[in-house]
């Protein structure tokens, strides 16, 4: 997988490369050679983003990251993270690799990570302990082979407390750590 | 008072063997006929249901994938986008999505889909990235960063 | 919920009718678009077990185009059951007999063989002509898009149009036309 996507990312580093790639000149002659500029996102969307933040009309969501795994969140949720995690019982957390926050309204995407300070979500964990057991049972017909083992996870269950985006956006980041 | 459990214990073959079968049956208990009630076919069909069990542990996981990916596949094509354009573009765009929340967000958030979807179409424009994939004929959606932006919405309203 | 909102939820849940022209369609590609709709597959709320396939119409199932001399290469077999019992149909043979049924056993083909399998079927109208009833017609909203574009034959272009179309060349006085 490793080997292909190394692969791709040649391919693509062709079509990229300067002058539009020598590939993309007899590949088809629809693709542009040289880059457009970005249309330039207007103060007045930025604008009306912070007047919605201000307002707090809607519930926010997010997408966090969270040992190794993405969660969408919102306020009230319960996260069931298993395996070995510090935090006890009664922390309060704020998790912070947050990929996208959103509401109603508009979403802000973070590439990969929003900037930080800009949406907090918090969290308290509110119990420690062990998943239900799973049976890994093994057998083999008439080979006489057989073996039984039993695992539970740890399990540490989290709320989410608040999602808030905290500061107005394109703001210059508070340094929060 | 009625002794039942003695009688067992006098019948017994061993020390251990009413716990064993106990164990077996315990796991039999939901089963019907025979299959509960008479050890030497309880314990194949429990046997049978542990293996099937752990394997299903991964197979859940395969089968989920699956289907994370039709769901992205769907919401793509609803965006005029294939799902391998839209997964280049987003990591292009360093926007590091896995296909769980990419599905989550086709299902529930659809709104902020198509703006992942638009944002990964205007990176590929702006590489000058050719998709092989994507020869479809034009589905009549034209998905413009613009358009999915708020000052759009806000026109909208106001009118 | 508001009210609003409850059409809604109801709207999403709710069955689309498509129609598909099968006009030059090969039946075996375009059975898998059609299955896609059928199934649900092109919903991003799809779940195997979530009931929320469409409602598929084929119309002009008479005019699939088959590949290469799949007419006449194409067998479909059946069994009656008893000894003896089995027959080869050929695909002109088939169609001439049944000019639907092509494309109903490439579409039922193209899914997977479970219990859903019979009932997602039932949901696939298909009309040999582009006459459909009334009744079916009156819920279609949204036509799926053929996978070939449909060639207009010489014959059907109006005379005036082929006459005045600019040529570039002309036949010479001695040359036959077949």
């Amino acid at each position: 997988m490793a080997m292909i996507r190394a692969g791709l990312q040649r391919i693509a580093n062709i079509f990229s490369g300067p002058q539009g790639g020598i590939l993309s000149r007899f590949a088809t002659n629809l693709v542009p050679v040289e880059s457009k500029p970005v249309p330039e996102t207007t103060k007045d969307v930025i604008a009306a983003c912070n007047k919605l933040i201000e307002q707090n009309a809607s519930r926010n969501f997010a997408i966090v990251h969270l040992l190794g795994k993405q969660w969408r969140i919102t306020d009230g949720d319960l996260l069931v993270v298993e395996g070995y995690w510090p935090p006890n019982i009664g922390d309060k957390l704020t998790l912070d690799k947050v990929l996208l926050a959103a509401t109603k309204d508009f979403s802000l995407i973070g590439r990969p990570l929003v900037q930080p300070g800009l949406v907090t979500v918090t969290a308290t964990v509110i119990s420690k302990g062990l998943s239900h057991t799973r049976t890994h049972f093994k057998k083999k017909r008439r080979k006489q082979f057989m073996r039984i083992n039993f695992q539970r996870a740890q399990q540490t269950i989290l709320r989410i407390n608040s999602i808030e985006i905290a500061n107005k956006v394109n703001e210059a980041p508070k340094n929060v750590f | 008072m009625v002794f039942l459990s003695i009688v067992n214990y006098v019948r017994a073959r061993g020390p251990d063997e009413i716990w064993r079968k106990r164990r077996i049956f315990k796991l039999a208990a939901h089963y019907i006929g025979r299959r509960r009630n008479c050890y030497s076919v309880a314990v194949r069909n429990v046997h049978r249901a542990l293996v099937y069990a752990t394997k299903a542990r991964k197979l859940k996981k395969e089968d989920m994938k699956e289907l994370w990916d039709t769901r992205i596949t769907s919401a793509c094509e609803q965006h005029n986008i294939t799902r391998f354009s839209l997964k280049e573009g987003l990591e292009r765009a360093n926007i590091a999505l896995d296909r769980k929340s990419l599905s989550d967000l086709a299902c529930w958030e659809p709104r902020t889909f198509e703006c992942l979807a638009a944002v990964a179409k205007q990176k590929l424009e702006l590489d000058g990235f050719v998709d092989g994939v994507d020869k479809k004929h034009p589905t009549g959606v034209n998905l413009n960063l613009k358009d999915v932006m708020l000052d759009a919405w806000l026109k909208e309203r106001k009118n | 919920m508001s009210a609003a909102k409850r059409v809604q939820q109801w709207a999403t849940f709710a069955r689309t009718w498509h129609v598909f022209d099968c006009k030059w369609q090969d039946p075996y590609e375009s059975a898998h678009v059609i299955k896609k709709y059928l199934m649900g597959l092109h919903k991003p709320i799809y779940h195997p077990m979530n009931d929320c396939g469409d409602v598929v119409v084929c119309i002009n199932s008479k005019d699939i185009a088959l590949r290469g001399n799949e007419w006449r290469k194409r067998a479909y077999f059946h069994h009656t059951g008893y000894p003896g019992g089995a027959s080869w149909t050929l695909a002109w043979e088939l169609h001439n007999k049944d000019p639907t049924m092509i494309i109903k056993k490439a579409v039922y083909r193209s899914m997977t063989g479970n219990l859903q399998r019979r009932h997602t079927m039932q949901r696939l109208f298909i009309y040999p002509e582009d006459k459909v009833p009334e009744d079916v017609m009156q819920n279609v909203t949204n036509q799926i898009r053929q996978i070939r574009l449909v060639p207009t034959r010489l014959d059907h272009i109006p005379e005036e149009e082929v006459k005045n179309f600019p040529k570039i060349m002309d036949y010479p006085e001695d040359y036959v036309l077949k």
